[in-house]
């Protein structure tokens, strides 16, 4: 069975990478290629750059960011946001994408999708999908417009699959910054509709929601973005956690296979005589 | 430009800043968590972390603390060791920009608050080499003393497996409102190399040109990710979990325990960073040439998200110190072996050019409308916050060796002169 994925999301507002909450607040962390950097020596699976403000702003995508953040990311980089036409898909790809993330123009126009699958293969299309929570259910949510549509989630999943995409990246907007765990209802929805494989964002605060929705979904990867900024080693610590149950991924040399955590999953203390022991070679006393 | 309707900073903050639909920055937004938070439950929480890293074996200390000696080192100390009752070693990077001042200050921290200390004195020919290369590099003659402060407790952690390091406030949560309190961020290299090193790190100081090898650098490099893993080190902030208020905090240390206070150049904080000639003088000064503000604005916007000083008593403030000439240039330009025209020519390479521009008289201006103007007070009474106090004084305490005359820095100082 292949493995399951860990996934970062760095959400990008004017060039700046963010912390996203609610799809309304926004905290400034700082530059794209030390986030990259740093996500990719903390031993991410996958990464995602996700640009907020170009279609908001009607601007192509950034590609000269693209290019210099790239160059420190070792992982396989998606990147969405101000793509409307193949030839952006293309200079993406280019520039050191290996995936692009389609969202906003698949609102608008489907063809998009098939004729990059044409170009560079089914496996390089991703579409995103933000879903909100209704009285009616589940709805998509247009992110721009700030409104929410008529168009169901598990539907249009299974559309956007049979117009020849990829993956799809299911995010919830009423999770997004709320640590409030992943949607497993959501998830679950688009995962029996389509083939394809699902990567599941929003609400995730610790390893423990990743161990949940793993165990709890099919999905094939699981995504976080603001907690990874928080503490050292964010990515190792959690897969150290989730390798325990999930079958993943753990390459990094500092894989904390050997610690203890927490009930929020941050980092304990070792034993004194563990340390002690660190601390000197011990040599006996000699005697003659 | 944009500016915060609320306080001072700008579009142009280092450690970046976004703006909300009122034109409030999100420093403010996350500062407004201070005045909502459950601040005795959060210290319960710091209680349990602490209490969880207690040695038991009466083998090693229980943390680590870097001190300066001064900003907020005495209040750190205090909470950490008389108020918590954990065993702290204190390590200090030593900045050799000391003021006599500096050296007393630290010399009273250690014996007022009776701890071990260890410090790091790195070569003063290797400081001003790595400090050559930063000026050229990133116009900082500060990156040496970031650099050192943030590595040597993670190096003493490592080598003497202290899991524990406790820091005070974490710069980002309160300028900027990076993160919110509730997130409880802690140190990590990543941040320490975008925001304190500015994005250049040791390794990335050694060049033939500025003659910097491999061994000028050891001294900064930080440890290896299994080092940190196998030791399980973490550093926290403790405005995270304690409501931070400098200037108080400061004004119980001056009652208590003799902390001694100083005017500065280019701010009217007589608290933080008493110890140096150089960070309120001419790195200050960089910071204004390279940012187009100085700590002068930080203190600003500090006192007004506290209640303390209204947004224009601010504005007058940031305009009386923003442009003070630099009073200790000679003396560094003399430690490092520069001229002056030398200084300001690489200096003029880090000059932001959204700020300034060559006037007819080829002198550096600030571009129009840069700083305040009327426009930048629209709204601002809809987001204005109400005042506590009505003015905002620091206190200036007896100099404690009125007769000696600072006249250059002092590399190791005797310390304690009752």
């Amino acid at each position: 069975m292949l493995k399951k994925r860990i996934v970062a999301v760095v959400i990008l507002k004017d060039g700046l990478v963010v912390q996203s909450i609610g799809f309304e607040k926004y905290l400034p962390i700082g530059k794209p290629e030390i986030a990259l950097e740093y996500l990719t020596s903390w031993g991410i699976d996958e990464i995602i750059i996700l640009d907020i403000s170009a279609t908001k702003n009607q601007l192509p995508p950034n590609y000269e960011m693209i290019r210099k953040a790239s160059k420190k990311c070792y992982v396989p980089l998606t990147v969405g946001g101000g793509i409307t036409n193949i030839d952006e898909v293309t200079q993406l790809m280019h520039v050191g994408a290996d995936k692009v993330s389609l969202n906003q123009a698949c609102l608008k126009d489907l063809t998009l999708i098939s004729k990059t699958a044409h170009i560079f293969g089914n496996q390089s299309v991703v579409v995103s999908v933000d879903a909100i929570l209704t009285d009616d259910g589940y709805r998509v949510y247009d992110y721009v417009e700030r409104k929410t549509t008529k168009l169901l989630p598990s539907e249009f999943a299974k559309t956007l699959s049979e117009e020849g995409a990829g993956e799809i990246f299911i995010n919830s907007v009423d999770r997004d910054g709320k640590y409030s765990g992943f949607d497993t209802k959501l998830i679950q929805s688009i995962c029996e509709n389509v083939a394809i494989p699902v990567i599941c964002c929003g609400g995730a605060k610790n390893a423990n929601d990743f161990v949940q929705i793993f165990s709890e979904s099919k999905v094939s990867a699981a995504a976080a973005a603001n907690f990874f900024h928080f503490t050292e080693h964010s990515v190792n610590i959690t897969k150290s956690i989730v390798s325990k149950v999930t079958d993943i991924r753990v390459e990094t040399h500092a894989d904390y296979k050997e610690s203890n955590f927490d009930q929020d999953l941050r980092l304990l203390k070792k034993e004194d005589k563990i340390l002690e022991e660190m601390l000197y070679l011990r040599i006996e006393k000699e005697v003659i | 430009m944009k500016y915060c309707k609320r306080c001072l900073y700008s579009e142009l903050h280092p450690l970046n800043i976004t703006f909300d639909g009122e034109g409030v920055c999100s420093g403010c937004r996350v500062h407004e968590e201070k005045d909502i938070l459950d601040w005795q439950f959060r210290l319960d929480k710091l209680k349990k972390i602490l209490e969880s890293y207690r040695n038991t074996s009466g083998n090693n200390y229980d943390c680590i603390i870097p001190v300066s000696g001064a900003r907020d080192s005495y209040y750190i100390v205090h909470t950490v060791k008389n108020v918590l009752g954990m065993n702290p070693l204190l390590v200090t990077y030593n900045k050799q920009y000391n003021t006599d001042l500096g050296i007393r200050n630290l010399a009273n921290l250690r014996i007022r608050f009776n701890c071990d200390i260890m410090t790091l004195t790195v070569n003063p020919e290797t400081v001003k080499k790595v400090t050559r290369a930063t000026l050229r590099k990133l116009g900082s003659l500060y990156w040496h003393c970031l650099a050192g402060q943030t590595v040597y407790p993670v190096q003493v952690a490592v080598k003497f497996k202290i899991p524990l390091i406790i820091w005070g406030a974490h710069q980002g949560i309160d300028q900027v409102g990076m993160f919110s309190h509730l997130n409880e961020v802690e140190m990590t290299r990543k941040y320490r190399k975008e925001h304190d090193l500015m994005g250049i790190e040791a390794e990335d100081l050694i060049d033939e040109f500025d003659d910097i090898s491999e061994d000028d650098v050891v001294q900064y490099r930080y440890p290896d990710d299994k080092e940190l893993e196998r030791v399980g080190v973490r550093g926290i902030y403790l405005n995270n979990y304690i409501r931070w208020d400098s200037k108080a905090q400061h004004e119980s240390m001056i009652r208590d325990f003799d902390y001694e206070t100083s005017l500065q150049t280019r701010t009217f904080d007589t608290y933080n960073d008493v110890d140096c000639f150089n960070y309120s003088d001419v790195h200050d000064y960089i910071k204004f040439i390279k940012h187009g503000y100085g700590k002068v604005t930080d203190h600003v916007c500090r006192e007004i998200r506290l209640k303390r000083m209204t947004r224009e008593e601010g504005i007058e403030l940031v305009k009386k110190f923003s442009e003070e000439k630099p009073k200790n240039l000679k003396l560094f330009l003399d430690w490092i072996g520069m001229t002056e025209n030398g200084f300001h020519f690489i200096l003029d390479q880090h000059r932001n050019k959204k700020i300034w521009y060559r006037n007819q008289n080829w002198d550096w201006a600030p571009r129009e409308n840069v700083f305040f103007s009327d426009k930048d007070n629209e709204g601002v009474d809809q987001v204005r916050l109400k005042n506590h106090e009505s003015k905002c004084e620091f206190v200036l305490t007896k100099n404690k060796r009125p007769e000696y005359q600072d006249q250059k820095y002092i590399l190791i100082g005797k310390g304690y002169y009752k």
